[in-house]
């Protein structure tokens, strides 16, 4: 009972801010000194409706830009957090740090480094490039999350499951895949949310050709309408929320400490 | 029950490994040959290189020298899970997301074996290990006998030719240990796989297995069958990890045994330096002086419930001799301790006499 309470509390704090965007969103006239718009407008809802909208395109683009950044970051983080988490070699210590000197250094500062490669190999103004840039400040979390998780994870069960006659490959399927499924659902949350929000390597990067949901909405928050900026900020933050509220429901109930994403 | 395939010799040859970070080789020119359907135990102290031995038997390890060969094929450039290999660890390992029958079933799904056929399978070694109808259970809520008996089922389930189990009781209490030796003595026999176990624990060497192969220092002292181990030792150190006690520096000289404690006859000795092994429950403590019997001074008498351990010092050699506990032995009285001689080895020196001229 005190539990439910305590989750009722916390998402109303979370939700609240949101109702102004809310109903700027489907304001149409609206004055001071008045509460409440004089007015209603479906003009933010059909922005976001209205097909071939540059929303709509940002959205796909926000979504591609996502999934690409979340496979890629599991593909390389996974085997670095094995590393990290299983065994302990000389320079350990190092080579961690290195792996999260991006999520400790500005991304700003890193850009601006490698900013001239990206140019020299074509991938600037392109998705492929975006998707690459944003690797850098998500490979660090989903390398941390997996690294916890398999300095939990007994690679007894790898050697006994090829001793029952697995291969590798199967082995990764029927055995560690499904120990660290946890651990890699909220790696997999992270690597998309980041990717999701990121907003300065996708403008350095993308150099305005790549316009994901973060950039039109800074566009639109600069114009006078209003409307449409909270329609699309709406649309921002609705995938994040909905994202985190599926994966702590899947999580297994004792996974809690996992980095904070329990069971809600 | 399928028709379990023949089982297969293992053979052992000349094994090196050598840690990278050791110094010290941790099996070091091992030799061994376990024939087809035996039971073998690997017994020896912590660190003596046994886990390490299994582990190159199964491919977990590449041997850095020798070869290991089931029948008259090496192995060695087969990985793991295509060795006809089973293996059982220390710690039950049961996959947590899986059922107990799908963890039986686990080697059989990995082969591509129908549905059907796998779940007759499951049900067949679910019965052999005494757990029948437990296949819809949760890891989790079984007991530690009950984990490591599924263990050993999806083991047997791919009717390997070769089955490893490295310690697989040491974590279950005493009585329940007894229980589990039977069973494999039962799951072993009714599929007389070829079985190598590892263990630190000398009783349960001897009374589980057809052979014992002790190892010591990365290599094997003594194989042979566990009576050996008491009535024939081959070298002092498999004579003093078995208990004998009683281990006297001397030469053999015209069929007797001279030392410290004077001649002795003994059987079947070989000429030259040696030691004489005597284990302290063949000693007996006599009255009047008789042949092969010294004479000494009870030097303590400790009382182990059903056997009083006696120390008599002879000279400067003190010998352990065990009797029953309805003998009374004052501390300082003299004795006479008969050795004698069909129940006593002697042990020739080794070439670089690793246990130097001393006493013991």
């Amino acid at each position: 009972m005190r539990r439910s309470v305590g989750v009722g509390v916390l998402v109303v704090g979370v939700l609240t801010p949101f109702v102004p965007l809310l109903v700027w969103a489907v304001s149409g006239r609206w004055r001071y000194p008045s509460l409440l718009p004089q007015e209603l407008s479906a003009r933010g809802a059909r922005l976001l409706a209205e097909p071939g909208s540059q929303v709509l395109s940002g959205l796909v683009t926000s979504l591609t830009v996502g999934a690409a950044v979340t496979v890629l970051a599991l593909a390389v983080g996974t085997p670095a957090g094995r590393a990290l988490g299983l065994y302990s070699f000389r320079g350990q210590r190092l080579v961690r740090f290195v792996l999260l000197a991006p999520a400790i250094v500005p991304g700003l500062a890193v850009l601006l480094g490698t900013q001239v490669f990206f140019l020299r190999y074509g991938l600037a103004d392109s998705v492929a490039g975006v998707v690459l840039v944003h690797l850098v400040p998500t490979v660090p979390y989903v390398t941390l999350v997996t690294a916890a998780a398999f300095a939990n994870f007994d690679v007894g069960y790898e050697q006994q499951a090829r001793l029952l006659g697995a291969r590798p490959l199967q082995v990764l399927r029927h055995v560690t895949l499904p120990a660290l499924r946890p651990a890699l659902m909220v790696a997999a949350s992270f690597a998309f949310l980041i990717s999701w929000s990121e907003y300065v390597l996708t403008v350095l990067i993308g150099g305005g050709a790549v316009q994901t949901l973060p950039l039109l909405l800074f566009a639109y928050a600069r114009g006078a309408d209003l409307t449409l900026a909270a329609a699309v900020a709406l649309l921002l933050v609705a995938p994040p929320l909905l994202l985190v509220a599926a994966v702590s429901r899947r999580l297994p109930r004792d996974h809690g400490p996992l980095v904070g994403l329990g069971r809600l | 029950m399928t028709p379990a395939p023949a089982p297969e010799a293992v053979s052992l040859r000349g094994l090196c490994l050598t840690y990278p970070a050791a110094g010290d080789p941790a099996v070091d020119g091992l030799s061994l040959e376990l024939a087809p359907g035996t039971l073998t135990a690997l017994l020896g102290p912590s660190g003596c290189g046994k886990s390490t031995t299994l582990q190159l038997v199964a491919g977990l390890l590449t041997p850095q020298e020798g070869d290991v060969r089931f029948g008259d094929r090496s192995v060695l450039g087969t990985p793991p899970e295509r060795r006809p290999v089973a293996m059982v660890f220390q710690r039950p390992l049961l996959f947590p997301h899986l059922s107990v029958g799908d963890n039986v079933g686990f080697g059989l799904r990995m082969r591509r074996v129908p549905r059907h056929e796998r779940r007759r399978r499951v049900e067949d070694m679910l019965d052999l290990v005494q757990l029948p109808g437990f296949g819809d259970r949760r890891a989790h809520e079984l007991s530690g006998g009950q984990e490591q008996r599924v263990a050993l089922a999806r083991a047997m389930v791919t009717d390997p030719r070769v089955l490893l189990l490295d310690e697989p009781f040491s974590q279950l209490d005493a009585g329940l240990r007894g229980q589990m030796r039977d069973l494999l003595r039962h799951v072993q026999r009714q599929v007389g796989v070829t079985t190598l176990f590892v263990t630190h624990d000398q009783l349960e060497a001897v009374e589980l297995a057809d052979s014992v192969a002790l190892m010591l220092g990365g290599r094997i002292e003594q194989h042979g069958p566990p009576r050996a181990f008491f009535e024939r030792p081959e070298t002092v150190a498999a004579a003093r990890f078995f208990g004998a006690a009683n281990i006297v520096a001397g030469r053999v000289s015209g069929g007797r045994f001279e030392c410290e404690l004077g001649e002795l006859a003994v059987v079947d000795a070989q000429e030259g330096p040696g030691h004489l092994v005597a284990r302290p429950e063949v000693l007996r403590l006599s009255e009047g002086a008789s042949r092969n019997t010294v004479q000494g001074t009870v030097t303590r008498a400790d009382y182990r419930g059903t056997s009083i351990a006696v120390i008599v010092t002879v000279g400067a050699v003190s010998l352990q001799v065990t009797v029953p506990p309805s003998v009374s032995v004052p501390v300082g009285a003299r004795v006479g301790v008969h050795i004698p001689a069909h129940a006593c080895t002697v042990v020739p020196a080794e070439p670089d006499d690793r246990y130097g001229p001393g006493r013991t």
